[in-house]
């Protein structure tokens, strides 16, 4: 990877009180990947994803995205940069005094001047992209069960095509078949629309089918970020629990299986 | 910025010859509301118009409505020069093509080839997603709203009677076996709603007292009648004034806090967790909750009607220098018991309609967090109403059986 990062994070610090979540952590995310991000519960990975999209100020370090130093910048060029990402939340935090389409919607009346039938089209493209039926486009969040919600929250993230895609354990709270079929999606948007994509999850299938690479975070730092097969050779106990352990081999096995 | 500049603009051009139209920059939610304005005009303008007229979209505006083409020229899209696309770009190249189509001009794209190609085929036009019913005539969707409302409201009051059907269910379970009774969480209610009113509800009376007092005093001055202010004071107070502020604050305080603890616990599958136990949702939250209303209210109207005469007592003394004494000697002339207990007799009633009405739409609520707010509103309306309307109906009962 010879091009700048997307995301470069530099010596970040962050404590709260006397709690230290994150010394000096060095984070870079590649364009066009999908990086996972995991850790044991309590390993700050919310905190840190937080702290990349700028809702929690860290105590020390440097966050910069898309080539913008996120502190140094000023407000212009900071409010430019959000609009090139998109984040999904892990409720979807969708709106719930909008319908979904006014949701997914939203970003574009907000910072766009398309006319309103186009700005209903575009929303009505992204929710077939994130396989939801266009019957949803009228109904208010609170009608819609948890794991529309979130592929709704997906829509308005993806609405203004951004470059940059946050998701906060994606797949936590879907059936198989819906995670399985959101790991298809995001493989499949990423190859048509250049996306990169930072992801908590602790879905080990997600990590095997969609992740490019996988970054650890253990003792306060990103400990280690490489592929899975790259993970695998890490002597940390940790690691290896996690991907030897019956579920990792489960999920191991199936995706060796799915690609005889 | 630094990194890259990405090119946020868009040039158009459209060579009439070869009927090409030349993209070149960025196609991008920023730029496409210029093509948006631009197409029509410029095709309008370029293309000889022939009589044969595209029927236009019903779902685009007039200002967006299909330019007049011909049937026969066909449209090059020259995308060659495009640096960027996304997919509300995409998405309207296709629509414009399959609007084109639809009137028999054929449209072809030029540089959609690599990962164009898959952007322009995943953003293939959605169906169109009538999504919207027909729109009703407005009239016909008043009265349709009038009827939804109507309907609505009477289902929300036969559902407030059977919630009262089943807390009386539970009180007599109760009289059955006082056991279960839940006194901890009675004396908890009791201290919450009476105990911890006490400040707001003394203070409030009593400066309405005042207030009374020293309106009367003022108007029956002028008629040389300055006794009788201790009168007007007493009927008021006692009768109306101190129970409806009383039963008013409590609705405010008390109704709203049940609806947003009930509903905060049904929003947290916490009473389904109840019912799944096999425990009374009513007898565990409503019960406690109603029963302590109806036992402090009275005990807060009474202290409401001290601090009321309390403080009519003192505006009396000070504008008609009636001191105390004598507004004492006055009050027990004419304080016939009669007023006292009109009040007081009322104060159970008011306290159910308040627990009942705010423990109802807790239980109402589902779902997100935001209907918990609708409902505490909603629930502190209803119960102002009530008690206003029950305070109504014991005037006229009272009347009637002249007390």
């Amino acid at each position: 990877m010879d091009a700048p990062p997307l995301v470069s994070l530099r010596g970040i610090c962050n404590r709260f009180g006397d709690q230290v979540v994150h010394e000096h952590l060095d984070l870079d995310i590649c364009g066009g990947e999908i990086l996972g991000l995991i850790g044991a519960s309590g390993s700050g990975k919310s905190v840190l994803l937080r702290t990349i999209i700028g809702l929690n100020r860290q105590t020390e370090g440097s966050v910069r995205v898309m080539g913008t130093d996120m502190d140094a910048a000023g407000k212009k060029d900071r409010d430019r940069t959000r609009r090139r990402w998109g984040v999904l939340f892990q409720g979807g935090a969708l709106f719930s005094s909008l319908t979904v389409g006014e949701n997914i919607a939203f970003p574009l009346r907000e910072f766009t001047a398309i006319s309103e039938s186009l700005r209903r089209d575009v929303a009505m493209l992204k929710l077939s992209f994130v396989g939801l039926p266009a019957s949803v486009y009228k109904k208010f969040p609170s009608e819609l069960s948890g794991g529309m919600r979130k592929r709704a929250g997906l829509a308005r993230a993806l609405v203004l095509d951004p470059d940059l895609l946050f998701l906060d354990e994606p797949t936590a709270g879907l059936d198989p078949l819906a995670a399985e079929a959101f790991d298809r999606l995001l493989l499949e948007l990423k190859k048509n629309l250049a996306l990169t994509v930072c992801m908590v999850t602790h879905d080990l299938d997600s990590l095997y089918t969609v992740c490019d690479r996988v970054a650890v975070l253990a003792e306060k730092r990103i400990y280690a970020l490489d592929t899975i097969d790259g993970l695998l050779q890490v002597d940390y106990p940790w690691i290896q629990e996690y991907f030897r352990g019956p579920r990792g081999r489960a999920a191991a096995d199936s995706r060796r299986g799915g690609a005889d | 910025m630094e990194n890259e500049t990405p090119s946020t603009d868009l040039h158009f051009k459209f060579e009439r010859e070869d009927t090409r139209l030349i993209l070149s920059g960025a196609l991008t939610v920023e730029t496409l509301p210029q093509l948006e304005k631009g197409l029509p005009a410029i095709l309008r303008a370029l293309v000889p118009p022939l009589p044969d007229v595209l029927p236009s979209d019903s779902r685009t505006t007039g200002r967006t409505s299909t330019p007049d083409l011909v049937r026969s020229a066909p449209l090059t899209i020259d995308l060659r020069d495009l640096k960027r696309l996304d997919t509300a770009g995409a998405l309207f190249l296709n629509q414009t093509g399959q609007r084109l189509r639809a009137s028999g001009c054929a449209c072809v794209c030029q540089g959609a080839d690599g990962p164009r190609a898959g952007l322009l085929r995943l953003a293939g036009p959605p169906d169109t997603g009538k999504t919207e019913g027909k729109a009703l005539f407005f009239p016909a969707l008043l009265l349709e709203r009038l009827g939804i409302a109507v309907c609505e409201a009477a289902a929300m009051f036969l559902a407030l009677v059977a919630f009262f059907g089943a807390f009386l269910h539970s009180l007599a379970g109760i009289l059955r076996d006082p056991r279960r009774l839940r006194l901890t969480s009675l004396v908890f209610y009791m201290e919450q709603t009476g105990l911890r009113a006490v400040p707001i509800v003394a203070l409030l009376t009593f400066l309405i007292g005042m207030v009374v007092a020293y309106m009367g005093a003022r108007q029956l001055q002028t008629f040389g009648a300055h006794i009788f202010a201790v009168n007007l004071l007493e009927i008021t107070v006692l009768r109306e004034m101190a129970v409806l502020i009383t039963a008013i604050v409590v609705a405010g305080r008390s109704g709203s806090s049940f609806t947003a603890q009930i509903g905060a616990m049904q929003a947290n599958e916490e009473v389904d967790a109840l019912r799944s136990m096999g425990l009374d949702p009513n007898l565990l939250l409503v019960v406690p909750r109603v029963l302590a209303l109806i036992l402090t209210l009275p005990l807060l109207v009474f202290l409401a009607d001290m601090m009321a005469l309390l403080g009519g007592a003192l505006a009396i003394w000070y504008i008609l220098d009636i001191d105390i004494y004598a507004f004492i000697t006055q009050l027990y002339a004419v304080a016939r018991t009669n007023n006292f207990l009109v009040g007081m007799i009322k104060t159970p009633f008011f306290a159910l309609a308040i627990g009942l009405i705010g423990c109802f739409h807790g239980f109402r609520v589902s779902g997100s967090a935001e209907s918990v707010g609708f409902l505490t509103t909603l629930a502190v309306v209803q119960s102002i109403f009530s008690v206003i309307l029950l305070d109504a109906l014991f005037a006229i009962f009272f009347t009637a059986i002249r007390m």
